[in-house]
This record gives structure tokens, sequence and C-alpha cells, in this order.
């Protein structure tokens, strides 16, 4: 009974001389980084509906929606909670329109956020790739990615490559994607890498007494590799004012 | 229609907290009593404060003010011990928190009043709990907004009823405008223009309080309208407790020892797996007499194994002197070992850790990308001008090889 351990021990071993320390991993293992395999959004609605309080970690997240659904504000509350725990955010604003206000509304400290501006879509999958390959940014926010922007066509090469590596470590990638879930083109590769897909949708407005105060956003788990998938948080996101 | 619940929210006020701790400490002293930390009072008592004696004044001052005053070096340790165990008796009827400073905390009770009889008596259990967990007299105020609650709750007296407002704005309106977050110089202004109380400030048009005050009064005016947007931000708490049970009834002092220390390192590696840093200690053992013993300690700001171990032995150590005094029924049958773990604290906008090893290999790379694909294409947000009322023109983005 005692020899079988053993004999697989030294198989491991032998793996591992010959293929390096990456080749094999327990799933036992704890991550390198020993952090919690989810990331919270900072929502309790939505930790709750994604089964698994958080998004995962080492892992693709694609966050669907039209304009002004709410996906800035997730991404902004998402970045603050990582850097709450002390991780590593960058900002890949591929369309040039991160607003700032809107970042420090929910809650991100600027000095530690690091943004990549890059002037073609394509250079700004580049870098994300090159970002993951590197693997010192914990949380990595694309903003924004358009299915049926040709510009983005190298996205499949692209997620082939950086899928292994985020499984390896901690980094997770989240995308924000310019689409409406009913309607995304079939045939795309980032909804088959992605392990938790969210569809974001404006529910209704929040009325203040004198103006609009904020939206009511309707998120619904479109996808999810860890838990039961379709369930459906509806988030009250405040904007900011001219306070 | 989305779902409007009414926002509630209460503001437990200690006034001079650092002496009012004192006074609990040192039943004998009659008189005014004050802390003083530096040269300078950290707190003052009712009786100190009617006598003119504010906290952070120099502590000569203080004196010449109230001759009779009794003054006490002050004991951060033990405030702070205070106040997070207020804290954690308060988390008894509130699930969220915000800590403000040693003295003051808001909660929130939207959506808990249909638990309790009314919002009095809400606002009564909160009493009770400092009562009866601290030996302190709390004053509460309870309305739709941060500073609102706060303003009535520093409108009554210790351990006096609570102050429920319904209506923010008309609770503020006859208010003199003192008790806006308002600068000396704008004050004085106030008063030049008129405006005594707070309704005439709240009257004035929000672009005639810009140009009129600048910007940093815009926010005070919302307030005095009612508009406190502030959310309450607590810390996230989590309660992790491991139960031994010994096969006979133990007596041995190491056995004891090494199963302590083994559930402690457990519930420590879960906390810090989740973020948390240990910030109480609970020991409650079971004896074959069917007696139980409970001690508890709190282990302040950046508690690790080390001070745990040494928090472990010290209870240890009290309950050998149980066996000892006790050596018939002193053998234990069970023990259980409770921690409690606490949300650290960072820095908003102060970015305490630029210098970890992480950020350097992420600027590192960054650089690397910056050579790679362009300088302006890796970027840094910075704030370029906090006061400028255009949002937009706050911030800016600078690259990151601008940086020293």
């Amino acid at each position: 009974m005692t020899t079988i351990p053993i004999e697989l021990d030294r198989t491991l071993a032998n793996i591992h001389t010959r293929w390096g320390d990456s080749a094999i991993r327990r799933l036992s293992d704890q991550d390198p980084a020993g952090l919690a395999p989810m990331l919270s959004t900072g929502l309790a609605d939505l930790d709750d509906a994604l089964g698994i309080g958080g998004i995962p970690r080492g892992r693709i997240t694609e966050m669907v929606g039209t304009a002004s659904a709410g996906q800035g504000s997730l991404a902004a509350n998402l970045a603050a909670q990582a850097q709450k725990r002390g991780d590593q955010v960058v900002y890949v604003d591929a369309v040039h329109r991160a607003d700032l206000s809107l970042l420090t509304h929910w809650g991100v400290a600027l000095e530690s956020l690091r943004m990549l501006r890059p002037l073609h879509k394509a250079t700004a999958l580049e870098m994300t790739r090159d970002l993951v390959v590197e693997g010192h940014a914990d949380l990595i926010l694309f903003d924004r990615f358009d299915p049926t922007d040709p510009t983005f066509e190298s996205i499949d090469q692209m997620l082939s490559e950086v899928t292994p590596l985020l499984g390896r470590s901690s980094s997770t990638l989240v995308f924000l994607t310019h689409a409406e879930a009913a309607s995304y083109p079939s045939g795309q590769a980032l909804p088959y890498f992605s392990s938790v897909r969210l569809s974001c949708e404006h529910a209704d407005w929040i009325h203040g007494s004198a103006a609009i105060e904020g939206i009511i956003a309707r998120v619904t788990v479109i996808k999810n590799k860890l838990a039961p998938p379709h369930r459906i948080a509806e988030l009250s996101l405040r904007m900011p004012t001219y306070a | 229609m989305p779902r409007q619940t009414k926002r509630r929210t209460a503001c437990l006020l200690i006034e001079g907290f650092a002496a009012t701790v004192e006074q609990v400490r040192h039943p004998d002293i009659q008189g005014p009593l004050l802390g003083q930390e530096h040269g300078r009072v950290l707190g003052a008592c009712s009786l100190a404060r009617g006598q003119g004696v504010r906290e952070g004044a120099a502590l000569a001052h203080a004196q010449g003010r109230c001759a009779e005053v009794t003054v006490l070096p002050a004991d951060r340790a033990h405030y702070e011990q205070v106040w997070a165990q207020l804290l954690m008796a308060l988390s008894q009827h509130t699930p969220v928190i915000e800590s403000a400073a040693p003295g003051l905390a808001y909660l929130n009770a939207t959506g808990l009043i249909p638990l309790y009889a009314s919002e009095r008596a809400w606002c009564q259990a909160l009493q009770h709990a400092t009562r009866s967990s601290v030996g302190l007299e709390a004053q509460v105020g309870l309305a739709r907004t941060k500073f609102v609650a706060h303003v009535a709750a520093a409108s009554t007296g210790p351990g006096a009823d609570a102050c429920i407002v319904q209506d923010d704005r008309a609770f503020l309106a006859p208010r003199p405008i003192s008790e806006l977050p308002l600068n000396a110089e704008l004050q004085r202004r106030c008063r030049l223009l008129g405006f005594h109380t707070i309704e005439k400030f709240a009257s004035l048009p929000r672009h005639a309080v810009a140009e009129q005050f600048g910007p940093e009064a815009l926010e005070a005016h919302a307030w005095a309208r009612g508009l406190d947007r502030r959310p309450l931000s607590s810390r996230l708490y989590a309660k992790l407790s491991r139960r031994h049970e010994f096969d006979y009834p133990e007596r041995r002092a190491e056995a004891l020892h090494a199963i302590l220390f083994k559930m402690g390192s457990d519930l420590l590696d879960e906390l810090s797996r989740r973020g948390l840093a240990v910030n109480w200690v609970r020991l409650e053992v079971e004896y074959e007499s069917a007696d139980t013993r409970r001690e508890a300690a709190w282990l302040g700001n950046g508690a690790g194994s080390a001070k745990l171990d040494r928090i472990l032995c010290g209870m240890i150590d009290q309950l050998t002197t149980h066996h000892r005094a006790e050596p018939w029924n002193a053998g234990i049958c069970d023990v259980t070992l409770m921690l409690t773990g606490l949300e650290t604290f960072m820095g908003k906008q102060l970015d305490l850790f630029a210098h970890r090893a992480d950020r350097l290999r992420l600027d590192a790379t960054l650089r690397r990308l910056a050579r790679k694909y362009s300088e302006t294409m890796v970027l840094k947000p910075c704030i370029a001008d906090p006061h400028t009322p255009i949002l937009a023109d706050r911030y800016r983005f600078c690259e990151l090889g601008d940086e020293p």
C-alpha cells in the first residue's frame, strides 16, 4: 500500500525535473500568492449572485452591456475593492473614455492606479497580453471590447495565449464589452474563454428631489463556471455630483 | 418601480471620549478631568467642557480656564480597546457600523426598525448596549443622513433620550450656522451677510454659494439642504472559532498549550486568507465540574502569530492559577477558541505602500511596455486641482516616466 505513493512521488519528481515546476500541480496546492480565490465586487447583492462571493481570480470575466448600463461603475467598484486588498490594478483604456471622477467616486485610489492608453485597439490587446505574460498586475480591466469591431480580430489568439498564464498566476482579466447580451455576435472567442459573464442592463433611473441621481442596474450572471448561473442582482448605482 | 427604502442613519456620540473613559476607570475623581498628550488636551469631561476647555487646546490654556481640573496622561491603547469593545457590542444591533473616530460612530438603521418595537426602542437598545458593555453613556441621533444624525446626537445630553428626526431639512432650519462645517472665515462672512440660521444659508441658490463662498462651501450647502450623500463605510469582520473536546479531563498545561497554539494558528491562517487582521481573542474552557471559565483579550492593530501566542500564554497562566486554587476538579473537558478579525484600514487617497515590491515590479513591467510601444501610452492618473468645481478638471494624466 505504501509503495504506490512513493512511486507516484518519484514520477512527479521526474516530471518536475524534466519539464519544470509549473508542469504539474496538485489541485490542493494553494496559489503562490496565498490570495483568496475570488475578488469581491464591493456590491453584496452581486457577490451573492456570483455564488462564490465575487469574480474568480486567475480567470477571465466579461461584463456585457450597452452605454449607461452600469459597467463602468461595476468596474470601478471592482478596482476599489482590489486596491483595498493591496492588489495592483491596471486599467487598459482602449477607447480613451476612462472617467476619473467616476473612478474616484467609487473609491479608486488614483495614486495606485496604472493606466494604458494605446493609440490603436489592436495595440491594446498586445499590451494586455504582455502585461499578463509579465504577471505583476493582479487585476487588469480592459475597457472596452467591441465584438463587431474588426480591429479586435486578434483577440482569439491573445486569449488562447493568456488563459493558461492567468491560471498559473493570480492575475484577473476583466473585459468590459460594448454589446447587448441578446444580440451578441456568434463565433466569438471571448464568451468561450470567459469563466464568468455578466450582462448589465439599465433597469430604471434613481430619481432625486431635483434631478436623476443614478441608475438601477440589473446584472444577470449569464455564464458561471464556478457556481450556478442565471442569478440576477439589482444594484442602485448613484452617480457623482458636482458637490 | 425600483425599491425605495427609507434611508435611516444613526449617530452614536460620546463627547470627550478619552476623559469619559478615564472617569469610568477612576471613579474616585469627582471634579473636572481631562486627558492630555504632548501638552495638548485629548479629551475633556463635560464639566471641563462647560468651563470652556476644548479638545486640541494647549494644556496651559485649559488649566487657565479650569484651575481645579485633574490632568491624566492619555492612554490611547486603552481608549482603542474600549472603543473596539463598544463597536463589537453595537454590532449586535446593526451589521453596518462606521467608526469615524473613538467616540463617534455612524450606524445603518435602514430596514432594521421592524425588528424592534419602534425607532426609539432601537436607539434605546444602542444606549443600553453602550452602558452594559463599557459603562459609558452615549448620545444618539437618528435621521436620514449622517450630518443631520450627528447634529441630532450632539443636541442631546449623555444618556438622554435619543433625538429622532423625520424631516432633515426642517430639523436643520432653525439651528445656528455655526453647526455647519464651515471654516472660521466663511462663518464670519455668513454673519456679515446676515445668515445666522442654516435655513437662510440653505435658501441661497447653489451658484450664489459657489461665487460668494467658493467651491469648498458647496458641500456644506448641500448638507444644509439635507442632501448628505456620504455613504456609510463599515469594516468587514468575521468571527471564527474552533472547539476541541478532550478524551479525558486534561490537567497538563503543556497539552493545553499545544492544542491552543494549533487552533490559534489555524484560525489566524483562515483570517489572513480573508484579508482580515485578528482583533479579539476569546477563550472558553469547560471543567469536569461543569464550570466554565472565559478569558478575552484585545490584540490591538497589526497583531501577528507571535502576539497571539503571547496572549494565549497569558490566558493559560490564568487557567493554571485556577488549577492551583481548585486542584480537585481542575481537569478541562473541552476548550473553545474564538478569534474576531477586522478588515484592515487602508488610506483612501494616501498611498502608503508605494514602496511595495509588487508595485515596483509592476511599474518596471509598465516601463518596459512604454519603451516597447510608446511613452505616451502608459499613464498614471493624478489629481490636478482638487478645488475646482468642474469634476473633469480635477484630474489629469501624466506619463509613468514623470515619476522620480
